[in-house]
């Protein structure tokens, strides 16, 4: 089954200086609990798709359905939700909080949701992902990497069907890049989650079922492992 | 958990932005000031006064400037809550991007903003009771007890700053949480990168403000020049107006205008550092006009105020040396006896010094018609449309006489040297500018005092300005025995009290005694031969002198409440510049240390540093420096000359300038101290 469908996305920025075409006509779909790795160089339009299908921005053309609904026909608010509930993020920027703890910020939105918080399963992911001691430390205290790895227990702890991860390994050396990619992988497997993940890093793209390479806004390359 | 949220942000605020909260704090503390200030007890005073003189001006001028600071503080508190907008976006995008609804940031927001808000409110409050304590200090210390600006605390004002604050801080919070409702999460995530470095502003545009601007600064002098303050306030308002639309167009244009000049200059521009020093003012200046406006228009009237109420503060000074008796007690016409207050005074051991004695008089001119004769030279020469004899009162139309003993027992209280005179001879007591005109006349023999003989002039200050004294302006002294021919005009007495009484002494006094007034020069009437006498009751005796003048005359009020607002005013404006520069500290150290990174080293860029404050600390002051010394020139030259209605300074223009002078070397001064003291703040935060 579908979770994800682009259709002719585009998306430009236009001033009176210069027109960069970020996204220019990319359609996609991804399967239920497939593990897909987009790559490409730096300006390529990564990001810009991301935040696409994430529907953190609109997009100049096209339109992007997440099981079936369509994000642009949502009410912010209602999209919101919509987010809450389907969609997690793992960002270039680790995005925490700063004056919550390591654990306040992983169930943070799991309480904005009101769900009940499985602390066994918290305490098998920050196991696995190697801050099990870091739990009550502040953000900052941490290292660039463990922060990295936080945001990520965040995003697998709300079980969504959808993880977005830009460069979520980016700030990782190339075997702990690898382990935590394959935390992702197992999570996704063990709660038939879709992953899209952005890399520049081609051990991780490897580990993907399918990889997309953007050139220019265009998707120049699509492959099976 | 929205709550524990919110309390801990507000914590990590009060650390991580000190800044914002001494915003705040200040703001607060400026609003309490000025509020406190309006309600004191001596500016009502003031503004009584003016109303019973029929002009509502005085109201008007509060409403004016209660709305100028009002502007200014609203200004501050959305720069602050933007700033930190800019700051937080980032958190609130990752909020948003958790799932927490737009709603619920908002509430978050608001919730947050109210912890911080009453902290501020509070400290604010706190400091500007200290601060106005502390003025009211200072203001007794050099009045020597006796002039009180501003309550210790005052309820009224109390209530209208947490009114304004809240106010204030209510809308704006609310309308910045709106903004936040507005913005999308993508703006959100990255604002900061959206918000820097707006281009560079149209050339031709900026440099057509740049002279609108000019034309604006010099009408504004025009107006007040054209018809200064007297009986019309619209024409100080308009002024006013015409300063800051020139001084916030100035700002609008002066970086195009910059910029050209230094596009020309290619030799500059690439000396080590000057392009990026230039950048960065560039690049800056476009967001910080509003403060450089705001900044020049406060300093252009911190310096107006000063200056203003020194030349008042001056006057006052001068009214008190032609006052040199502490106390003078008088009663006119018949004679009646004042030695019972004598009696109480020393009793009270109020008294160092005193002389009961008359003044006496003759239906005769001789000498006041000298008098009128100089005064209406003076008048006309002025271009002052009056009458020396409508200044005149009508109990002094004759000319006034002293007893040769009484006379030489008054210099002596006033430390003067006694005088020589015998039994055929007379002489004469006057202010300075009548001794030339009188000397002439009387020795050229044109004026006969019955036969005796003139032996010359004295013109120390003898309580001899506004009427009721030792006569108006001048007084003749004869031997003992001439007065038996004479009227009695006036039973006196004066004296000298010891260094200890207060002004509640006297009052007491004044209680104590039935028949005994404050001489109040205002109530007066009119006579037939339109001179005009003191509305005095029968059997009324009337208290003068210095102390009487300390506690009734407004001029010292005004004096007091004008440098009270031009501190307040000086504080405004360099508030506004360091905010601004504390504020962009972090990006400053970033910028700084990418420089580092290129090669330049630390002394050089300090020097940078230096140059970049320099520059923007220079940039304000100088176009205020120039607007408001015009401005205050043809007000302090006013103020000069039209607060003695008889010609006491000898020289109004070195005055005028002298005043200037010291106004602008406090407010040079004060800015300097500003400026050091951010300076080093930043360069702490910058360097290390
Ligand atoms: N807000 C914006 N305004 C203008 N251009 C933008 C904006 N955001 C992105 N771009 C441009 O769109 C293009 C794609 O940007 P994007 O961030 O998607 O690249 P990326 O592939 O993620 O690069 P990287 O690997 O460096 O993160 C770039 O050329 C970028 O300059
Ligand atoms: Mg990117």
């Amino acid at each position: 089954m579908e979770i994800v469908k682009a259709v002719g996305l585009k998306k430009y920025y236009i001033t009176e200086t210069y027109e960069v075409r970020a996204l220019d006509d990319v359609s996609l779909s991804i399967a239920d609990g497939e593990f897909l790795a987009v790559v490409g160089t730096s300006g390529s339009g990564k990001t810009t798709l991301l935040n696409m299908l994430g529907g953190l921005d609109v997009p100049t053309e096209g339109g992007v359905w997440i099981r079936g609904s369509s994000l642009k026909d949502m009410e912010p608010e209602e999209r919101t939700i919509f987010r809450r509930r389907n969609i997690g993020f793992v960002f270039q920027q680790y995005n925490l909080v700063p004056v919550l703890s390591v654990y306040e910020n992983i169930v943070l939105p799991l309480r904005l949701d009101g769900t009940r918080i499985d602390e066994e399963l918290l305490g098998e992911v920050a196991e696995s992902l190697g801050i099990i001691e870091k739990l009550e430390r502040l953000p900052q205290t941490l290292s660039g990497g463990q922060q990295q790895r936080a945001a990520i227990a965040r995003a697998l702890m709300a079980k969504p069907a959808l993880i977005l991860a830009d460069e979520p390994t980016g700030n990782l050396d190339s075997a702990t890049s690898m382990e935590v990619t394959g935390l992702l992988r197992s999570c996704a497997e063990r709660f038939h989650q879709t992953m899209v993940v952005v890399t520049h890093q081609e051990e991780v793209a490897q580990m993907a079922d399918l990889i997309v390479r953007l050139e220019d806004g265009r998707i120049c390359e699509r492959g099976e492992r | 958990m929205l709550i524990k949220l919110s309390l801990r942000n507000s914590r990590h605020q009060l650390k991580e932005y000190g800044i914002y909260i001494i915003t705040m704090i200040i703001s607060v503390c400026l609003l309490y000031c000025f509020n406190s200030f309006v309600f004191s007890e001596m500016f009502q005073k003031v503004v009584a006064l003016f109303s019973i003189s029929g002009s509502s001006g005085m109201k008007i001028i509060v409403v004016f400037y209660s709305t100028i600071m009002v502007f200014i503080i609203g200004w501050l508190i959305s720069y602050m809550l933007n700033f930190m907008l800019r700051k937080r976006s980032a958190e609130f995008g990752t909020y948003l991007l958790l799932g927490m609804e737009k709603r619920q940031i908002v509430e978050l927001y608001i919730l947050e903003n109210s912890i911080l808000g009453v902290i501020s409110l509070f400290g604010g409050l706190i400091l500007g009771i200290g601060i106005t304590n502390i003025f009211n200090f200072f203001a007794k210390k050099i009045s020597e007890g006796i002039v009180i600006v501003l309550n210790g605390f005052s309820y009224n004002a109390f209530f209208l700053t947490l009114l304004y604050f809240v106010v204030l801080f209510g809308v704006l919070t609310i309308s910045v949480g709106i903004k936040i409702r507005k913005l999308k999460l993508i703006t959100l995530i990255n604002y900061e990168r959206f918000n820097e470095a707006p281009g560079m502003k149209d050339l031709k545009k900026g440099v057509v403000l740049f002279v609108l601007s000019l034309l604006g600064g010099i009408s504004s002098i025009f107006v007040l020049y054209k018809q200064p303050l007297e009986e019309s306030n619209n024409n100080l308002i308009l002024g006013c107006s015409f300063v800051i639309i020139c001084l916030f167009l100035l700002y609008y244009g002066i970086c195009p205008f910059i910029f050209l000049c230094v596009k020309r200059s290619k030799s500059w521009k690439y000396k080590s550092g000057n392009i990026f020093l230039f950048r960065n003012f560039a690049n800056r200046i476009n967001k910080i006009t509003i403060q450089l406006g705001l900044a020049s228009s406060a300093l252009v009237f911190s310096l107006l105020f000063l200056s203003t109420g020194i030349s008042y503060g001056n006057n006052v000074m001068e009214l008190l040396q032609l006052n040199p008796f502490d106390v003078v007690i008088l009663h006119k016409g018949e004679k009646t006896s004042l030695r019972p207050y004598y009696e109480y005074l020393e009793k009270e051991k109020l008294i160092d010094d005193s002389c009961l004695y008359n003044l006496y008089t003759t239906n005769r001119t001789a000498i006041m018609s000298i008098r009128n004769e100089e005064l209406d030279e003076y008048f006309k020469r002025e271009g002052i449309n009056i009458e020396a004899k409508e200044y005149l009162y009508d109990e002094n139309k004759w000319d006034m006489y002293i007893k040769y003993s009484d006379y030489n027992s008054l210099r002596d209280m006033l430390g003067y040297k006694p005088v020589k005179m015998s039994d055929d001879e007379f002489m004469i007591h006057c202010m300075p500018y009548l001794s030339k005109g009188i000397q002439e006349q009387v020795s050229q023999k044109k004026v006969d005092v019955s036969s005796l003989k003139f032996i010359g002039i004295r013109d120390e200050e003898f309580q001899q300005y506004d009427g009721y004294g030792n006569g108006q302006e001048v007084l003749i002294v004869v031997p003992d025995e001439y007065v038996d021919k004479l009227q009695l005009a006036y039973s006196m007495l004066a004296a000298d009290l010891t260094a200890s009484v207060k002004i509640s002494d006297l009052e007491k006094f004044v209680l104590k005694f039935d028949s005994l007034e404050v001489m109040e020069t205002n109530i007066i009437e009119g006579t037939e031969d339109s001179m005009t006498k003191l509305s005095a009751k029968k059997g009324v005796d009337y208290l003068n002198g210095r102390y009487v003048l300390l506690a009734t005359k407004v001029q010292i009020v005004l004096a007091a409440s004008l440098c009270f607002l031009g501190t307040i005013m000086s504080m405004i404006a360099c508030f506004v510049l360091a905010i601004h520069f504390l504020s962009d500290n972090l990006i400053a150290r970033q910028r700084y240390a990418v420089l580092n990174i290129l090669g330049y080293d630390k002394k050089m860029l300090l020097k940078l540093f230096e140059k970049y404050i320099f520059a923007y600390y220079l940039l304000p002051i100088v176009p205020a420096l120039i607007l408001g010394v015009g401005m205050a020139y043809v007000t302090v030259a006013q103020v000069t000359k039209d607060f003695f209605i008889i010609p006491v300074f000898t020289e109004t223009l070195g005055i005028t300038l002298n005043i200037l002078g010291v106004s602008v070397l406090l407010i040079i001064m004060s800015f300097i101290m500003y400026a050091v003291i951010t300076y080093l703040l930043s360069r702490k935060e910058v360097f290390t």
